[in-house]
């Protein structure tokens, strides 16, 4: 069953002589339960594809199904909410809120849908990222890899839809990054997530099920990775 | 955390020295509101209690009434009270001319016609004379006054009591003399005025048209006591309309004044912040929950700044209103110098309340435009500018200077408002400074030629009274005498031995004016206004000084890291203040040169609407400048301290 599906998608910038096509009909399909990655050099436009299939931005033509709904005939509202329950995002550069606290950063989510955390699952989650004795712990004292493992909680904590990571090892050393990729898989494994990781490095992309290459806003499956 | 809305204390408390900035500049927003406006209220009670001293407690009054106008009026439900004052032509006390007049006694004392002692005269035999008269005369209230009656009758009064005295009789040294009821019908009215005062919450020009109509009263007749009704905004008078416009257009100003001030604290760190929502719009928030969030940070905020905000505004009038009543004692003795303006603090809290929730939507509506991803990576912190960079300034200026003012001016929005929030205290400085011009107060000041006493006389003044004269000490004869005139000037006003000195030099040829009262009178209406006009110009320069100060305080505090990349690749401690004084000189240069500019020209057009001469402000400007370049100077010593303790790398992880 798939999860995601672009049909033609294309998205410019600009008008006239400053036109910039940053991605050109893109048609791809994710099934749930897969382990997607993406490569491709800067500007080519990995980060417009994260934006259209992250719900973040509306195509200029070409339909994004998530979860069999699509995204560009929802208003800014429902994107919203349909955003912070299908889709949990990991960055390169953490982006943890610095004044809460690691448990409040991955309920955060959670309370903005009004809901109750499941405080099993939470705990279950800081167990398995090894974050259990930290949860009252800021950002700011923790070190890189503990940030990137919150993240990935906090991604982790809504049950979404997909997984998207925006270069989540960027950052780190090899060891953490090594400990992320786990993680990643470890969620596809344990709790069927749909994970799409844009990377760098052509050894983690690897790591995936699929692999995409972007370039010049056109993307081509590479055929598939390791697993 | 039970609720997503717990972020906004969080965010606070996690930013202490941030919010303790944006706090400060809302507490003096506010302050600055609730001060000018409760100053206004305060300038208005003030002048109000003036002019009940100096023209009376009344609002309009009837020329010539007949009994019939005087009986319609006089019974209508809205008049509080109504009065009839009979000028009843010259007399003579002991051969010295004197006015005879008839009061109401019910509404003597709106007239400030106040018993010192004794009673109103009762009957055909009883008067009551002015105090400085019964003293000249060493005269007491049950002593008998022979009295001439304008008709040239004479006869003997009792004195019944004692009045106070009137500053324009006792320099026209005419005493009043009042009569009984019994005596005002005996004798030939030369005018006389029916005073009306309505009760409060009339609708005085509704209620005067009709007493008008019904009455057929033709306007010559009517006459308003002009200064309480333009007090009470009742007045038709063009020239206080004009003035009020004025007024309005001032207090206007100070209202924007607050507005950008709390705008420019928010835009400073609106980076920071757009960054933060991209984040949260990520993980799913919607934007009307981060309007939500941030309308509870504002909450939080407005219930710590404001409540303080009012109090300074209150302090700043508490200070006014003590000068005022430490000057002048006898005017403002019995007025309260605690004031609670409903109207200032209604002004300065609606204002901080509204701004402060306006401008801390500012980055909400910049976050909307980002791409969230963009706004989270910070992709989206510098618009690069289609023209190429020529690196003019680098080539010109040594680094640090440059990239300072390339600092200032780069983000046009911070530019704008910290440039405005300069420049509009400057505006409103010189605006306001218009005010403090008795010219077009039509009121006269107490310059070097105002004469405290004059002599008079029918006859020659013998030139040996001139030497004599000239010879006292601590007195001078000013102006040119004339053979019936001198002039004299105390050089202590309340020398009564010296005028005492002049007495025993003058035969009964001469009379001597005691102009002092008089004087003191029209100066103390002038004297009030300006004190409350410097007291504005104090409170916004105060305020626009500190505002400048924690500015730039907050501007440095929100580049803490950028700060500290610079000085990580190499930049020493002494570029750094120069870049920062360049910086913050740039911003207060730019604003004062608008502010000057926009300042005169309102002060041009505001003159010529009053149809005042104008002359270039030069010395204010000077003085504005150096102001402004010692601000900007003095406002970078603190941030600069704080970013110098902190460790490089320390400064590189935070935020």
């Amino acid at each position: 069953m798939n999860i995601l599906s672009t049909l033609n998608l294309c998205k410019t910038y600009g008008k006239g002589d400053t036109k910039v096509a940053a991605l050109n009909n893109v048609s791809i399909s994710v099934s749930k339960g897969e382990f997607v990655s993406v490569i491709g050099p800067s500007g080519s436009g990995k980060s417009t594809l994260l934006n259209m299939v992250g719900a973040l931005d509306q195509p200029t033509t070409g339909t994004v199904t998530i979860d069999g709904k699509e995204i560009h005939k929802m208003k800014e509202e429902e994107l919203s909410i349909f955003r912070r329950r299908n889709i949990g995002f990991i960055f390169q550069a953490f982006n943890l809120i610095p004044e809460l606290n690691v448990e409040e950063n991955m309920v955060l989510p959670i309370l903005l849908d009004y809901q109750k955390p499941d405080k099993h699952y939470i705990n279950e989650l800081l167990g398995i990222l090894g974050l259990a004795e930290r949860k009252q712990h800021l950002p700011s004292q923790l070190s890189g890899g503990q940030q990137q493992r919150v993240a990935i909680g906090r991604a982790l904590a809504t049950k979404p839809a997909i997984i998207l990571a925006d270069e989540p090892t960027g950052n780190l050393d090899s060891k953490n990054s090594q400990d992320v990729m786990n993680l990643l898989k470890l969620s596809v494994d344990q709790y069927n997530q749909t994970v799409i990781m844009i990377t760098h490095n052509h050894n983690y992309a690897s790591f995936a099920d699929r692999v995409f290459q972007v370039n010049d806003g056109m993307v081509r499956e590479l055929g598939e990775g390791k697993r | 955390m039970r609720n997503y809305l717990d972020l906004a204390p969080k965010y606070l408390a996690g930013h202490k020295n941030k919010t303790r900035l944006t706090i400060f500049s809302v507490v003096m927003a506010v302050a600055l509101v609730v001060g000018i406006f409760s100053m206004l209220d305060a300038l208005v009670k003030f002048e109000t209690a003036q002019v009940l001293k100096s023209e009376g407690n009344y609002h309009i009054l009837v020329r010539d009434p007949t009994q019939n106008e005087m009986d319609i009026i006089g019974s209508r439900i809205d008049v509080e009270n109504s009065g009839l004052l009979k000028d009843l032509g010259e007399g003579k006390t002991n051969d010295e001319i004197c006015a005879l007049g008839y009061i109401s006694e019910n509404f003597a004392s709106n007239l400030n016609i106040d018993l010192i002692e004794g009673k109103m005269p009762r009957n055909d035999h009883e008067v009551v004379l002015e105090k400085w008269y019964l003293d000249q005369q060493v005269l007491n209230s049950g002593d008998t006054i022979k009295i001439t009656r304008s008709d040239g009758t004479a006869e003997d009064y009792v004195i019944s009591g004692v009045i106070n005295d009137w500053g324009a009789t006792k320099a026209a040294a005419i005493p009043f003399v009042f009569v009984s009821t019994e005596t005002a019908e005996k004798l030939t009215v030369v005018t006389s005025q029916y005073f009306v005062l309505f009760k409060a919450g009339v609708n005085i020009s509704n209620a005067e048209k009709e007493i008008v109509t019904v009455l057929n009263i033709p306007e010559e007749r009517m006459g308003y006591n002009e200064g309480l009704l333009a007090l009470m905004l009742e007045t038709k008078n063009n020239r206080v309309l004009t003035f009020y416009l004025i007024g309005a257009v001032l207090f206007g100003l100070v209202l924007v004044t607050a507005v950008v001030m709390i705008y420019n604290t928010f835009n400073i760190s609106v980076i920071d912040r757009v960054r933060q929502f991209g984040l949260l719009r990520c993980i799913g928030a919607s934007q009307k929950q981060i309007r939500r969030t941030v309308r509870r940070e504002s909450l939080i905020i407005s219930l710590r700044a404001i409540p303080l905000g009012v109090l300074a505004g209150m302090l700043l009038t508490f200070v006014c209103s003590a000068v005022l009543k430490i000057y002048n004692p006898q005017l403002f003795g019995d007025i309260s110098i605690i004031n609670i303006s409903v109207i200032g603090i209604g002004a300065g809290t609606l204002t901080g309340f509204l701004t402060v929730f306006m401008a801390s939507m500012l980055p909400v509506k910049k976050a909307a435009k980002v791409s969230p991803v963009n706004a989270v990576t910070g992709s989206a912190d510098l618009k690069i500018s289609i023209r190429q960079k020529c690196g003019l300034l680098t080539r010109l200026l040594p680094v640090e200077i440059a990239m300072g003012v390339n600092n200032a001016v780069s983000k046009k929005r911070t530019l704008i408002l910290m440039t405005s929030s300069i420049a509009i205290s400057i505006i409103l400085f010189l605006g306001f400074s218009v005010l403090v011009n008795p010219v077009f107060m039509g009121i006269k000041t107490d310059n070097h030629d105002t004469a405290d006493l004059t002599l008079t006389s029918e006859q020659r003044i013998s030139p040996e009274l001139w030497q004599e004269l000239s010879q006292l000490d601590d007195l001078e004869i000013i102006g040119n005498p004339t053979e019936h005139a001198i002039d004299l000037q105390l050089r202590d006003k309340n020398d009564n031995q010296k005028v005492d000195e002049v007495k025993t030099m003058i035969d009964e040829t001469i009379t001597l004016h005691d102009k002092r009262q008089m004087n003191a009178e029209a100066n103390n209406a002038f004297m009030t206004i300006a004190v409350f006009i410097y007291g504005f110009v104090t409170v916004i320069a105060l305020i626009s000084i500190l505002n400048m100060i924690n500015t730039m305080n907050t501007s440095v505090v929100s580049r803490t890291k950028y700060l500290a990349m610079l000085r990580a690749v190499g930049m020493s401690d002494k570029q750094l203040n120069k870049m920062i004084l360049t910086q913050s000189i740039a911003y207060s240069v730019t604003g004062c040169i608008m502010g000057c500019i926009c300042g005169v020209l309102l002060q041009k057009k505001l003159l010529d609407f009053l149809a005042a001469d104008w002359s270039f402000p030069l010395y204010q400007i000077v003085g504005i400048a150096v102001i402004c370049i010692m601000t900007a100077a003095l406002s970078v010593i603190g941030p600069l301290k704080k970013i110098k303790k902190l460790g490089i790398s320390e400064a590189m992880a935070s935020i």
